[in-house]
C-alpha cells in the first residue's frame, strides 16, 4: 500500500499473516472453550423444570440455645440452591449479599447478625456464624461453599448451626444428625386397638372400654384427652357409642365402639368402625390404611374398607420442632403453622435481632455523630438539598475557573 | 512555575483516595468524581501528560461496565426483581462456576453501579494526580532513608503515563508511514514497537540507576553491617505480620498484637533511620511553601479527619449497602464537604484569586 508517496509498508503482509494467525488462534480458543463449556454446562431454562415431580430434601437447624428445628422441604425443580431450601422452609432468613461471591446467611428466625455486618460475631478464632453443612452418610460435612453456591437434590439433608465454628473445618457446634428418612418419611398412620368388654350389657351393668394406640400424637375419647393406652369403666343406661380420635403427623383418625344396653334378651354384637371425619384437608402421600389389630377378645374392632385419614394440623412440608411441646388442634387448613422456639424469645436471646427498622437506629446513630461533630442535621430531606447545593457549587466553581486557567 | 508544593499534592491525593476506597455511597462518590474532574479540567488540561487522563477515564468506564454487567447477571439476591432471564448454570458436580440469568434484581444492579463508581473514582484520582504532579518531585520528596522505596514508587507511578506517551508517539510514527488502524489485526505494528520501547527504557533505567550508584550501599557501610540491617528489617516485618495475624484471630487479647506491632514498627523505623544516615542528598532547587499550600493542606487534612473519623466511629455513614432492598442512600453534609475538598487547589489557585480581587 502506498499513501502520499510514502514507501509501501514493508511489514503489512507479515502483519496480515499474523492477523490471520491470531484470528485462527482466537477461533480455536473459542471452539475449545465452547466444547469444555458444553461438557460442563447444564442449561436449566426457567419453566421447563416446573413440570417435574415433587422432590424432597431435609433441613435441620440448630439454634444458639440448642433447640433444633427440622423440616422436610418439597420442591418441584430437579435441584435448588441451599438458600432456596431455607426460603421454602417456615423459617425467616436474612441474607447478606457478597457481590459475585453469592449470599451469606446472617439471621435465621431473628438469631444472628444484621445483613450489613453479616459476620458481626467473628473475630478470628472466636467466630460465631451460621455454619453450613451437608449430611454425608452419618456425619455432617462442613460446606466449602455458601448456600447460593451449593445445589440440593432430592434426598439431601441440609444443616445449619449457629455457634463457634472454624472456617474450613468442622464446626464445634453441629446440628444433630437426622437422616432424610427420619425427616421426610411418609407419615405413619396410627395402629389402633379399641374394644369394649363386655360390649353388651343389661341395663344397670357396667362395661370397660379399652384402647391402645401406636404412633399416636394426641388421643381423645368423646372429645376428652386421654392417654394412648388406657381403659375406662362405663355404666351406660342406654346404648352408647364411644368415639376415639387420634391425631398424629399423618392426619386425624376416628374410631368408634358401641356398648349396647338391653333388657334381658339376646343382644347384637358391638362394632368399632373408623368413619370419615368431616374436616379432610389432604391425603398424605401413600398412606396405608390404619392397621386395626384384631384382638382375640370378642367383640373386635372392625375397620371399614376406607379408613379416614384426615390431617388437620399438618403443615404442607411437615415442620416439626424438637424440644417443643406439640399441641395439635383443629386449626383451619389455610392457617400458617405456628412454630415456637423454646427458650429463644426475641427479647431475651443474646443474639436476637431487633425487628428491622426502616428509619432506624442508623439515622439515630448518625444524628448522634453529627451532634458530636456540631452539625445538627441528618435527615434525608436536608441531605438531598445539601447534595444538590454541593453539585451546583461544583458547577459554579468549574464555569468560573475554566476561563482563568 | 509549579502551582503547589508536592507535599500539598500528596496530601490532596490521600484526601481524595481515602473516601474513594472506603465509601460505596454513590452520592459521595459522584461528588468526589465531579470535584476531581473540575480539578483536571481547570488545572490539568494544559499539562503535557493531559492525554493520559482520558485513557484512565476510558479504562475506568470499561472496567465499570464489566462490573455492572457481571454483577447484574450473576447475583440473584435482592427483593426488587426487575426481570427473570433463562437460567444458565455452569457447574462441576454441585458447585456452580457461573450462574447466569435467573432473577435479575435492582439491588444487584445498584451494587454493580456503586462498585463501578468506586473503581472509576480511584482511577481518576490517580489520573488527575499524575497529570498535575511531576513525579520526579515526588521522588525528591521521599525521606533519605526511604530513597529506594521512593525510587520504586516513582517508577511505578510514571509507568502508565510514559506508556501512553510512547503509544501516542508510535501511533503517529506508524501513521506517517501509511499505517491505518482499522481493526484488531492492525494493532500488531503498534504493540511490537511498544514492547521493544518499554524493554529499552527499562534497560536504560537500570543502567542509569547503576551508573548513579543505586543500591551500592551507603557511605561507611560494611558487608556485615548491611547483612545485620537486612536481618533486622526482616525481623521487624515478620513482627508486623505476626501482629496483624494476632489482631485478626485473637480478638480478646488484642493488646498483645498492639505490643508486637508497635515494637516491630519501632525496630523498622530505627533501622531505616540508621541506614538512611549515610545517604547524603543535595538539592539544586528547593520547592517553595506558599500560603496557598497551607490552605489546600488544611482542606485536605480536614477531609481526612472527617472521613477517617466516620470510618472509625460510624462506618455505616460511609457504606451504602443496597441488599436486601434498595433504598435512597443517606447523605451527610459534613462528608459531602469533605468530598468537595478535592476542588480546593482550584479555589486557592492564584489565577482564580486574582480574578476575584479584580
Amino acid at each position: 500500500m502506498t499513501v502520499a508517496g510514502l514507501p509501501e509498508h514493508a511489514d503489512s503482509n507479515t502483519g496480515y499473516q499474523n492477523g490471520v494467525q491470531m484470528k485462527r488462534m482466537t477461533l480455536g480458543l473459542l471452539l475449545g472453550s465452547a466444547t469444555v463449556a458444553l461438557l460442563l454446562l447444564r442449561v436449566c431454562p426457567a419453566g421447563e423444570v416446573l413440570a417435574q415431580d415433587t422432590q424432597r430434601a431435609g433441613l435441620v437447624v440448630r439454634f444458639y440455645d440448642g433447640s433444633v428445628f427440622s423440616e422436610c422441604i418439597e420442591f418441584s425443580q430437579p435441584d435448588i440452591s441451599g438458600c432456596e431450601v431455607l426460603n421454602l422452609s417456615s423459617l425467616s432468613v436474612v441474607y447478606g449479599g457478597y457481590g459475585t461471591y453469592g449470599e451469606a446467611v446472617c439471621t435465621i428466625n431473628g438469631v444472628g447478625c444484621p445483613a450489613s455486618n453479616c459476620f458481626c460475631e467473628c473475630g478470628g478464632v472466636d467466630c460465631e456464624y451460621w455454619a453450613y453443612y451437608h449430611l454425608g452418610g452419618a456425619k455432617w460435612n462442613y460446606s466449602t461453599a455458601g448456600c447460593s453456591s451449593h445445589f440440593v437434590e432430592a434426598g439431601d439433608v441440609e444443616g445449619w448451626a449457629w455457634g463457634a465454628g472454624t472456617v474450613g473445618a468442622t464446626s464445634e457446634v453441629q446440628p444433630p444428625v437426622m437422616t432424610f428418612e427420619e425427616l421426610c418419611a411418609p407419615p405413619t398412620p396410627p395402629i389402633v386397638d379399641l374394644y369394649a368388654e363386655p360390649d353388651n350389657v343389661v341395663a344397670g351393668q357396667c362395661s370397660t372400654v379399652h384402647w391402645s394406640v401406636e404412633n399416636a400424637g394426641v388421643v381423645t375419647l368423646n372429645g376428652e384427652g386421654v392417654r394412648p393406652t388406657d381403659a375406662r369403666y362405663v355404666c351406660p343406661q342406654n346404648t352408647q357409642t364411644f368415639e376415639l380420635r387420634v391425631f398424629n403427623d399423618s392426619g386425624e383418625y376416628s374410631y368408634e365402639v358401641t356398648v349396647r344396653v338391653t333388657q334381658p334378651s339376646p343382644t347384637p354384637r358391638a362394632t368399632a368402625t373408623p368413619t370419615r371425619a368431616p374436616t379432610a384437608t389432604r391425603q398424605p402421600p401413600a398412606a396405608p390404611p390404619p392397621a386395626a389389630t384384631n384382638s382375640p377378645r370378642a367383640p373386635v374392632l372392625s375397620p371399614s374398607p376406607s379408613p379416614t385419614v384426615v390431617p388437620s394440623t399438618t403443615p404442607t412440608s411437615g415442620a416439626t420442632l424438637l424440644a417443643m411441646v406439640a399441641t395439635p388442634s383443629a386449626t383451619p387448613p389455610d392457617e400458617e403453622p405456628t412454630v415456637v422456639l423454646q427458650g429463644s424469645g426475641d427479647s431475651e436471646h443474646p443474639l436476637a435481632m431487633p425487628p428491622p427498622s426502616t428509619t432506624g437506629e442508623e439515622s439515630v446513630g448518625l444524628q448522634r455523630i453529627l451532634l458530636l461533630l456540631g452539625v445538627g442535621a441528618g435527615t434525608v430531606g436536608f441531605g438531598a438539598i445539601a447534595f444538590v447545593i454541593m453539585l451546583m457549587l461544583l458547577m459554579v466553581i468549574y464555569f468560573r475557573a475554566r476561563t482563568h486557567f | 512555575m509549579p502551582m503547589y508544593h508536592t507535599l500539598t499534592w500528596m496530601l490532596w491525593l490521600a484526601a481524595a483516595l481515602l473516601p474513594a476506597m472506603i465509601s460505596r455511597n454513590p452520592l459521595y462518590l459522584i461528588l468526589l468524581l465531579l470535584a476531581v474532574a473540575v480539578a483536571y479540567n481547570t488545572m490539568g488540561r494544559l499539562s503535557s501528560m493531559a492525554t493520559s487522563w482520558s485513557v484512565f477515564l476510558k479504562a475506568g468506564l470499561a472496567l465499570g461496565m464489566i462490573s455492572v454487567v457481571f454483577n447484574t447477571l450473576t447475583v440473584h439476591y435482592g427483593d426488587t426483581v426487575l426481570l427473570t432471564l433463562p437460567r444458565l448454570s455452569l457447574r462441576i458436580g454441585r458447585v456452580p462456576f457461573l450462574e447466569l440469568g435467573g432473577d435479575t434484581t435492582m439491588e444487584a444492579l445498584v451494587y454493580g453501579l456503586t462498585s463501578a463508581l468506586s473503581l472509576v473514582a480511584i482511577l481518576l484520582v490517580f489520573a488527575t494526580f499524575n497529570v498535575l504532579v511531576d513525579h520526579h518531585k515526588v521522588l525528591r520528596l521521599t525521606p533519605a532513608f526511604l530513597y529506594q522505596t521512593g525510587m520504586i514508587a516513582s517508577i511505578a507511578i510514571a509507568f502508565v503515563p510514559q506508556m501512553v506517551s510512547s503509544l501516542q508517539d508510535i501511533r503517529e510514527a506508524q501513521a506517517i508511514r501509511g499505517h491505518r488502524f482499522r481493526g484488531i489485526r492492525d494493532l500488531l505494528p503498534l504493540f511490537v514497537p511498544l514492547l521493544t520501547t518499554g524493554l529499552e527504557r527499562a534497560i536504560q533505567l537500570a543502567e542509569s540507576m547503576e551508573a548513579r550508584g543505586f543500591g551500592g550501599g551507603s557511605r561507611g557501610s560494611t558487608g556485615r553491617r548491611e547483612a545485620l540491617h537486612r536481618v533486622l528489617i526482616a525481623t521487624a516485618l515478620f513482627g508486623l505480620l505476626v501482629a496483624a495475624f494476632y489482631f485478626g484471630y485473637f480478638a480478646s487479647t488484642r493488646w498483645v498484637s498492639a505490643i508486637i506491632g508497635m515494637s516491630s514498627m519501632a525496630l523498622l523505623l530505627v533501622n531505616v533511620l540508621v541506614m538512611g544516615r549515610g545517604v547524603k542528598r543535595s538539592r539544586y532547587r528547593r520547592e517553595l511553601w506558599r500560603p496557598r499550600d497551607t490552605l489546600v493542606t488544611a482542606a485536605s487534612l480536614a477531609s481526612i479527619v472527617v472521613v477517617a473519623g466516620f470510618w472509625l466511629l460510624h462506618v455505616e455513614a460511609l457504606v451504602f449497602y443496597p441488599y436486601p432492598k434498595v433504598a435512597v442512600p443517606d447523605f451527610n453534609p459534613l462528608i459531602g464537604l469533605a468530598m468537595l475538598s478535592a476542588v480546593a487547589p482550584v479555589l486557592a489557585a492564584p489565577q482564580l484569586r486574582k480574578s476575584v480581587r479584580d
